[in-house]
C-alpha cells in the first residue's frame, strides 16, 4: 500500500515501476489466457497499466490493491476479446495471425514452465478455455491458474462468492466436455 | 447424500473446498454412483489440466513499452488542457450567453399554459346534455335505492 500511496501522492515513476514489476507477470498470465493472442494479449496488458497509471489516484483501498488489478486486467482483456471476436472471429484470429501458443509462451519466458511434457494438451486446453463466455473463462482462469480463493475472486468480479461458486460449477460442465481426451486428473503436481 | 446435493458440491470437492467431512461424502456418494462417478473424475481433471498449464510471464520489452504509452498519454493530456486554457477565454462571453439564453427559454416562469381550443358548438352542446344526464340519474337513482329500501321493509312488516 505504500507504493500505491506513493503513486497516488505524488505520482511517482519510480514507485509505478516497481509495482508494475510486482504484477506484470500474473497481469499478463491472465490476460494472455482471457484474450487468447498473443499480440493481442501484449497490447492488453499495455493497456491494463496504462489505466492502473490513470486510475490510480481514484483507488480508496475498499478491496485489495491486487483484487482492483485483476479486475481492471479482466475487464481490458474482456474488451480485446470481444473486439477480437467481432473483428475476426477468435479462432480464425488465432489460426491465421497467432503462432502456436506453447512456442510463444517459451520465447516470451525463457525458462518457462516445461513439466507439462504433453505441450498439444495445454494448447488444448487453451483452445478450450477460449471457446468458453469470458465470465466463464475469467472465474477458471482467476482460480486455476492465478490460484485466487473465493472470496478474492468475488472481490475482483464484484459479484458475491455465491456466485463465483455458481460461475465456476457452470464453467466446469462447459469446459469438460472439450477436454474428453485428456488424461484423469491426478494431484497437483505444481509447487507454486 | 443423495445425487443432486452430490452434484451441486462436486467441483468444490475436487476443488479442496469443501470442510473434509462433507468432501468425504461427496466421494462416498460418488464412489458408488455410476453418474456422480465420472463427474466427480472430470472435474478433477479440469482442475489438474488448468492448474498444470505453463504460466505466461511479460517479455522485458513491455515496460518500454507501457512508459512509452504513459509518457505519450501525459503529453496528451497536457495538450487537452492547453488547448482547453487557450479556448476557454475565447468562447467564454459566448458560452456564457448561450447558458443564459438557455435558462431563459426552460425557466417555468418563461412558459405559458397552452390554452385548449373551445370546443364546437355541436360538441359545447353535447357534454353540456351529458353532464344534465349524469345529474338526473344519479338524483334518480339515490331515490330508486331509498324506494327499494322503503317497500321492502314495509313487505316484511306485512
Amino acid at each position: 500500500m505504500a507504493l500505491v500511496k506513493r503513486c497516488q501522492r505524488d505520482g511517482s515513476a519510480e514507485a509505478f515501476h516497481v509495482l508494475y514489476e510486482r504484477h506484470k507477470d500474473r497481469i499478463t498470465n491472465v490476460v494472455f489466457h482471457l484474450v487468447g493472442n498473443y499480440d493481442e494479449a501484449l497490447e492488453a496488458t499495455q493497456d491494463v497499466f496504462l489505466r492502473v497509471y490513470r486510475k490510480i489516484g481514484k483507488f480508496r483501498g475498499q478491496a485489495s490493491f491486487t483484487s482492483w488489478l485483476y479486475r481492471i486486467a479482466v475487464n481490458v482483456a474482456t474488451d480485446h476479446r470481444r473486439r477480437l471476436g467481432r473483428e475476426r472471429g477468435l479462432l480464425a484470429a488465432y489460426s491465421r495471425h497467432g503462432k502456436p501458443a506453447e512456442a510463444l509462451s517459451r520465447s516470451a519466458r525463457p525458462g518457462a514452465d516445461e513439466r507439462v511434457a504433453d505441450l498439444e494438451t495445454a494448447e488444448q486446453v487453451r483452445l478450450a478455455l477460449r471457446r468458453l463466455s469470458p465470465k466463464l473463462a475469467a472465474v477458471l482462469t482467476l482460480r486455476y491458474l492465478e490460484g485466487r480463493a473465493y472470496t478474492e475472486i468475488a472481490e475482483t468480479l464484484n459479484v458475491s462468492v455465491g456466485t463465483v461458486k455458481s460461475r465456476l460449477n457452470r464453467a466446469h460442465k462447459a469446459i469438460a466436455p472439450l477436454l474428453t481426451d485428456l488424461a484423469p486428473g491426478g494431484e497437483d503436481e505444481r509447487e507454486d | 447424500m443423495d445425487c443432486a446435493r452430490a452434484r451441486d458440491l462436486i467441483f468444490q470437492a475436487a476443488d479442496g473446498e469443501l470442510p473434509a467431512e462433507q468432501a468425504a461424502m461427496v466421494r462416498d456418494h460418488a464412489a458408488s454412483c455410476p453418474v456422480c462417478g465420472p463427474l466427480l473424475a472430470d472435474a478433477e481433471r479440469v482442475r489438474s489440466a488448468l492448474v498444470s498449464l505453463p504460466r505466461m510471464t511479460a517479455p522485458a520489452d513491455l515496460w518500454p513499452a507501457v512508459q512509452h504509452r504513459i509518457r505519450a498519454d501525459r503529453r496528451r493530456r497536457v495538450l487537452v488542457r492547453r488547448r482547453v486554457r487557450r479556448l476557454v477565454p475565447a468562447y467564454a462571453p459566448l458560452a456564457a450567453a448561450a447558458a443564459l439564453c438557455l435558462a431563459v427559454f426552460l425557466h417555468p416562469a418563461g412558459k405559458q399554459e397552452p390554452v385548449p381550443p373551445p370546443p364546437p358548438d355541436d360538441v359545447a352542446v353535447l357534454l353540456t346534455e351529458h353532464a344534465a344526464f349524469d345529474n338526473e340519474f344519479f338524483v334518480g337513482g339515490q331515490d330508486f335505492l331509498v324506494a327499494e329500501n322503503t317497500f321492502s321493509t314495509e313487505s316484511i312488516d306485512e
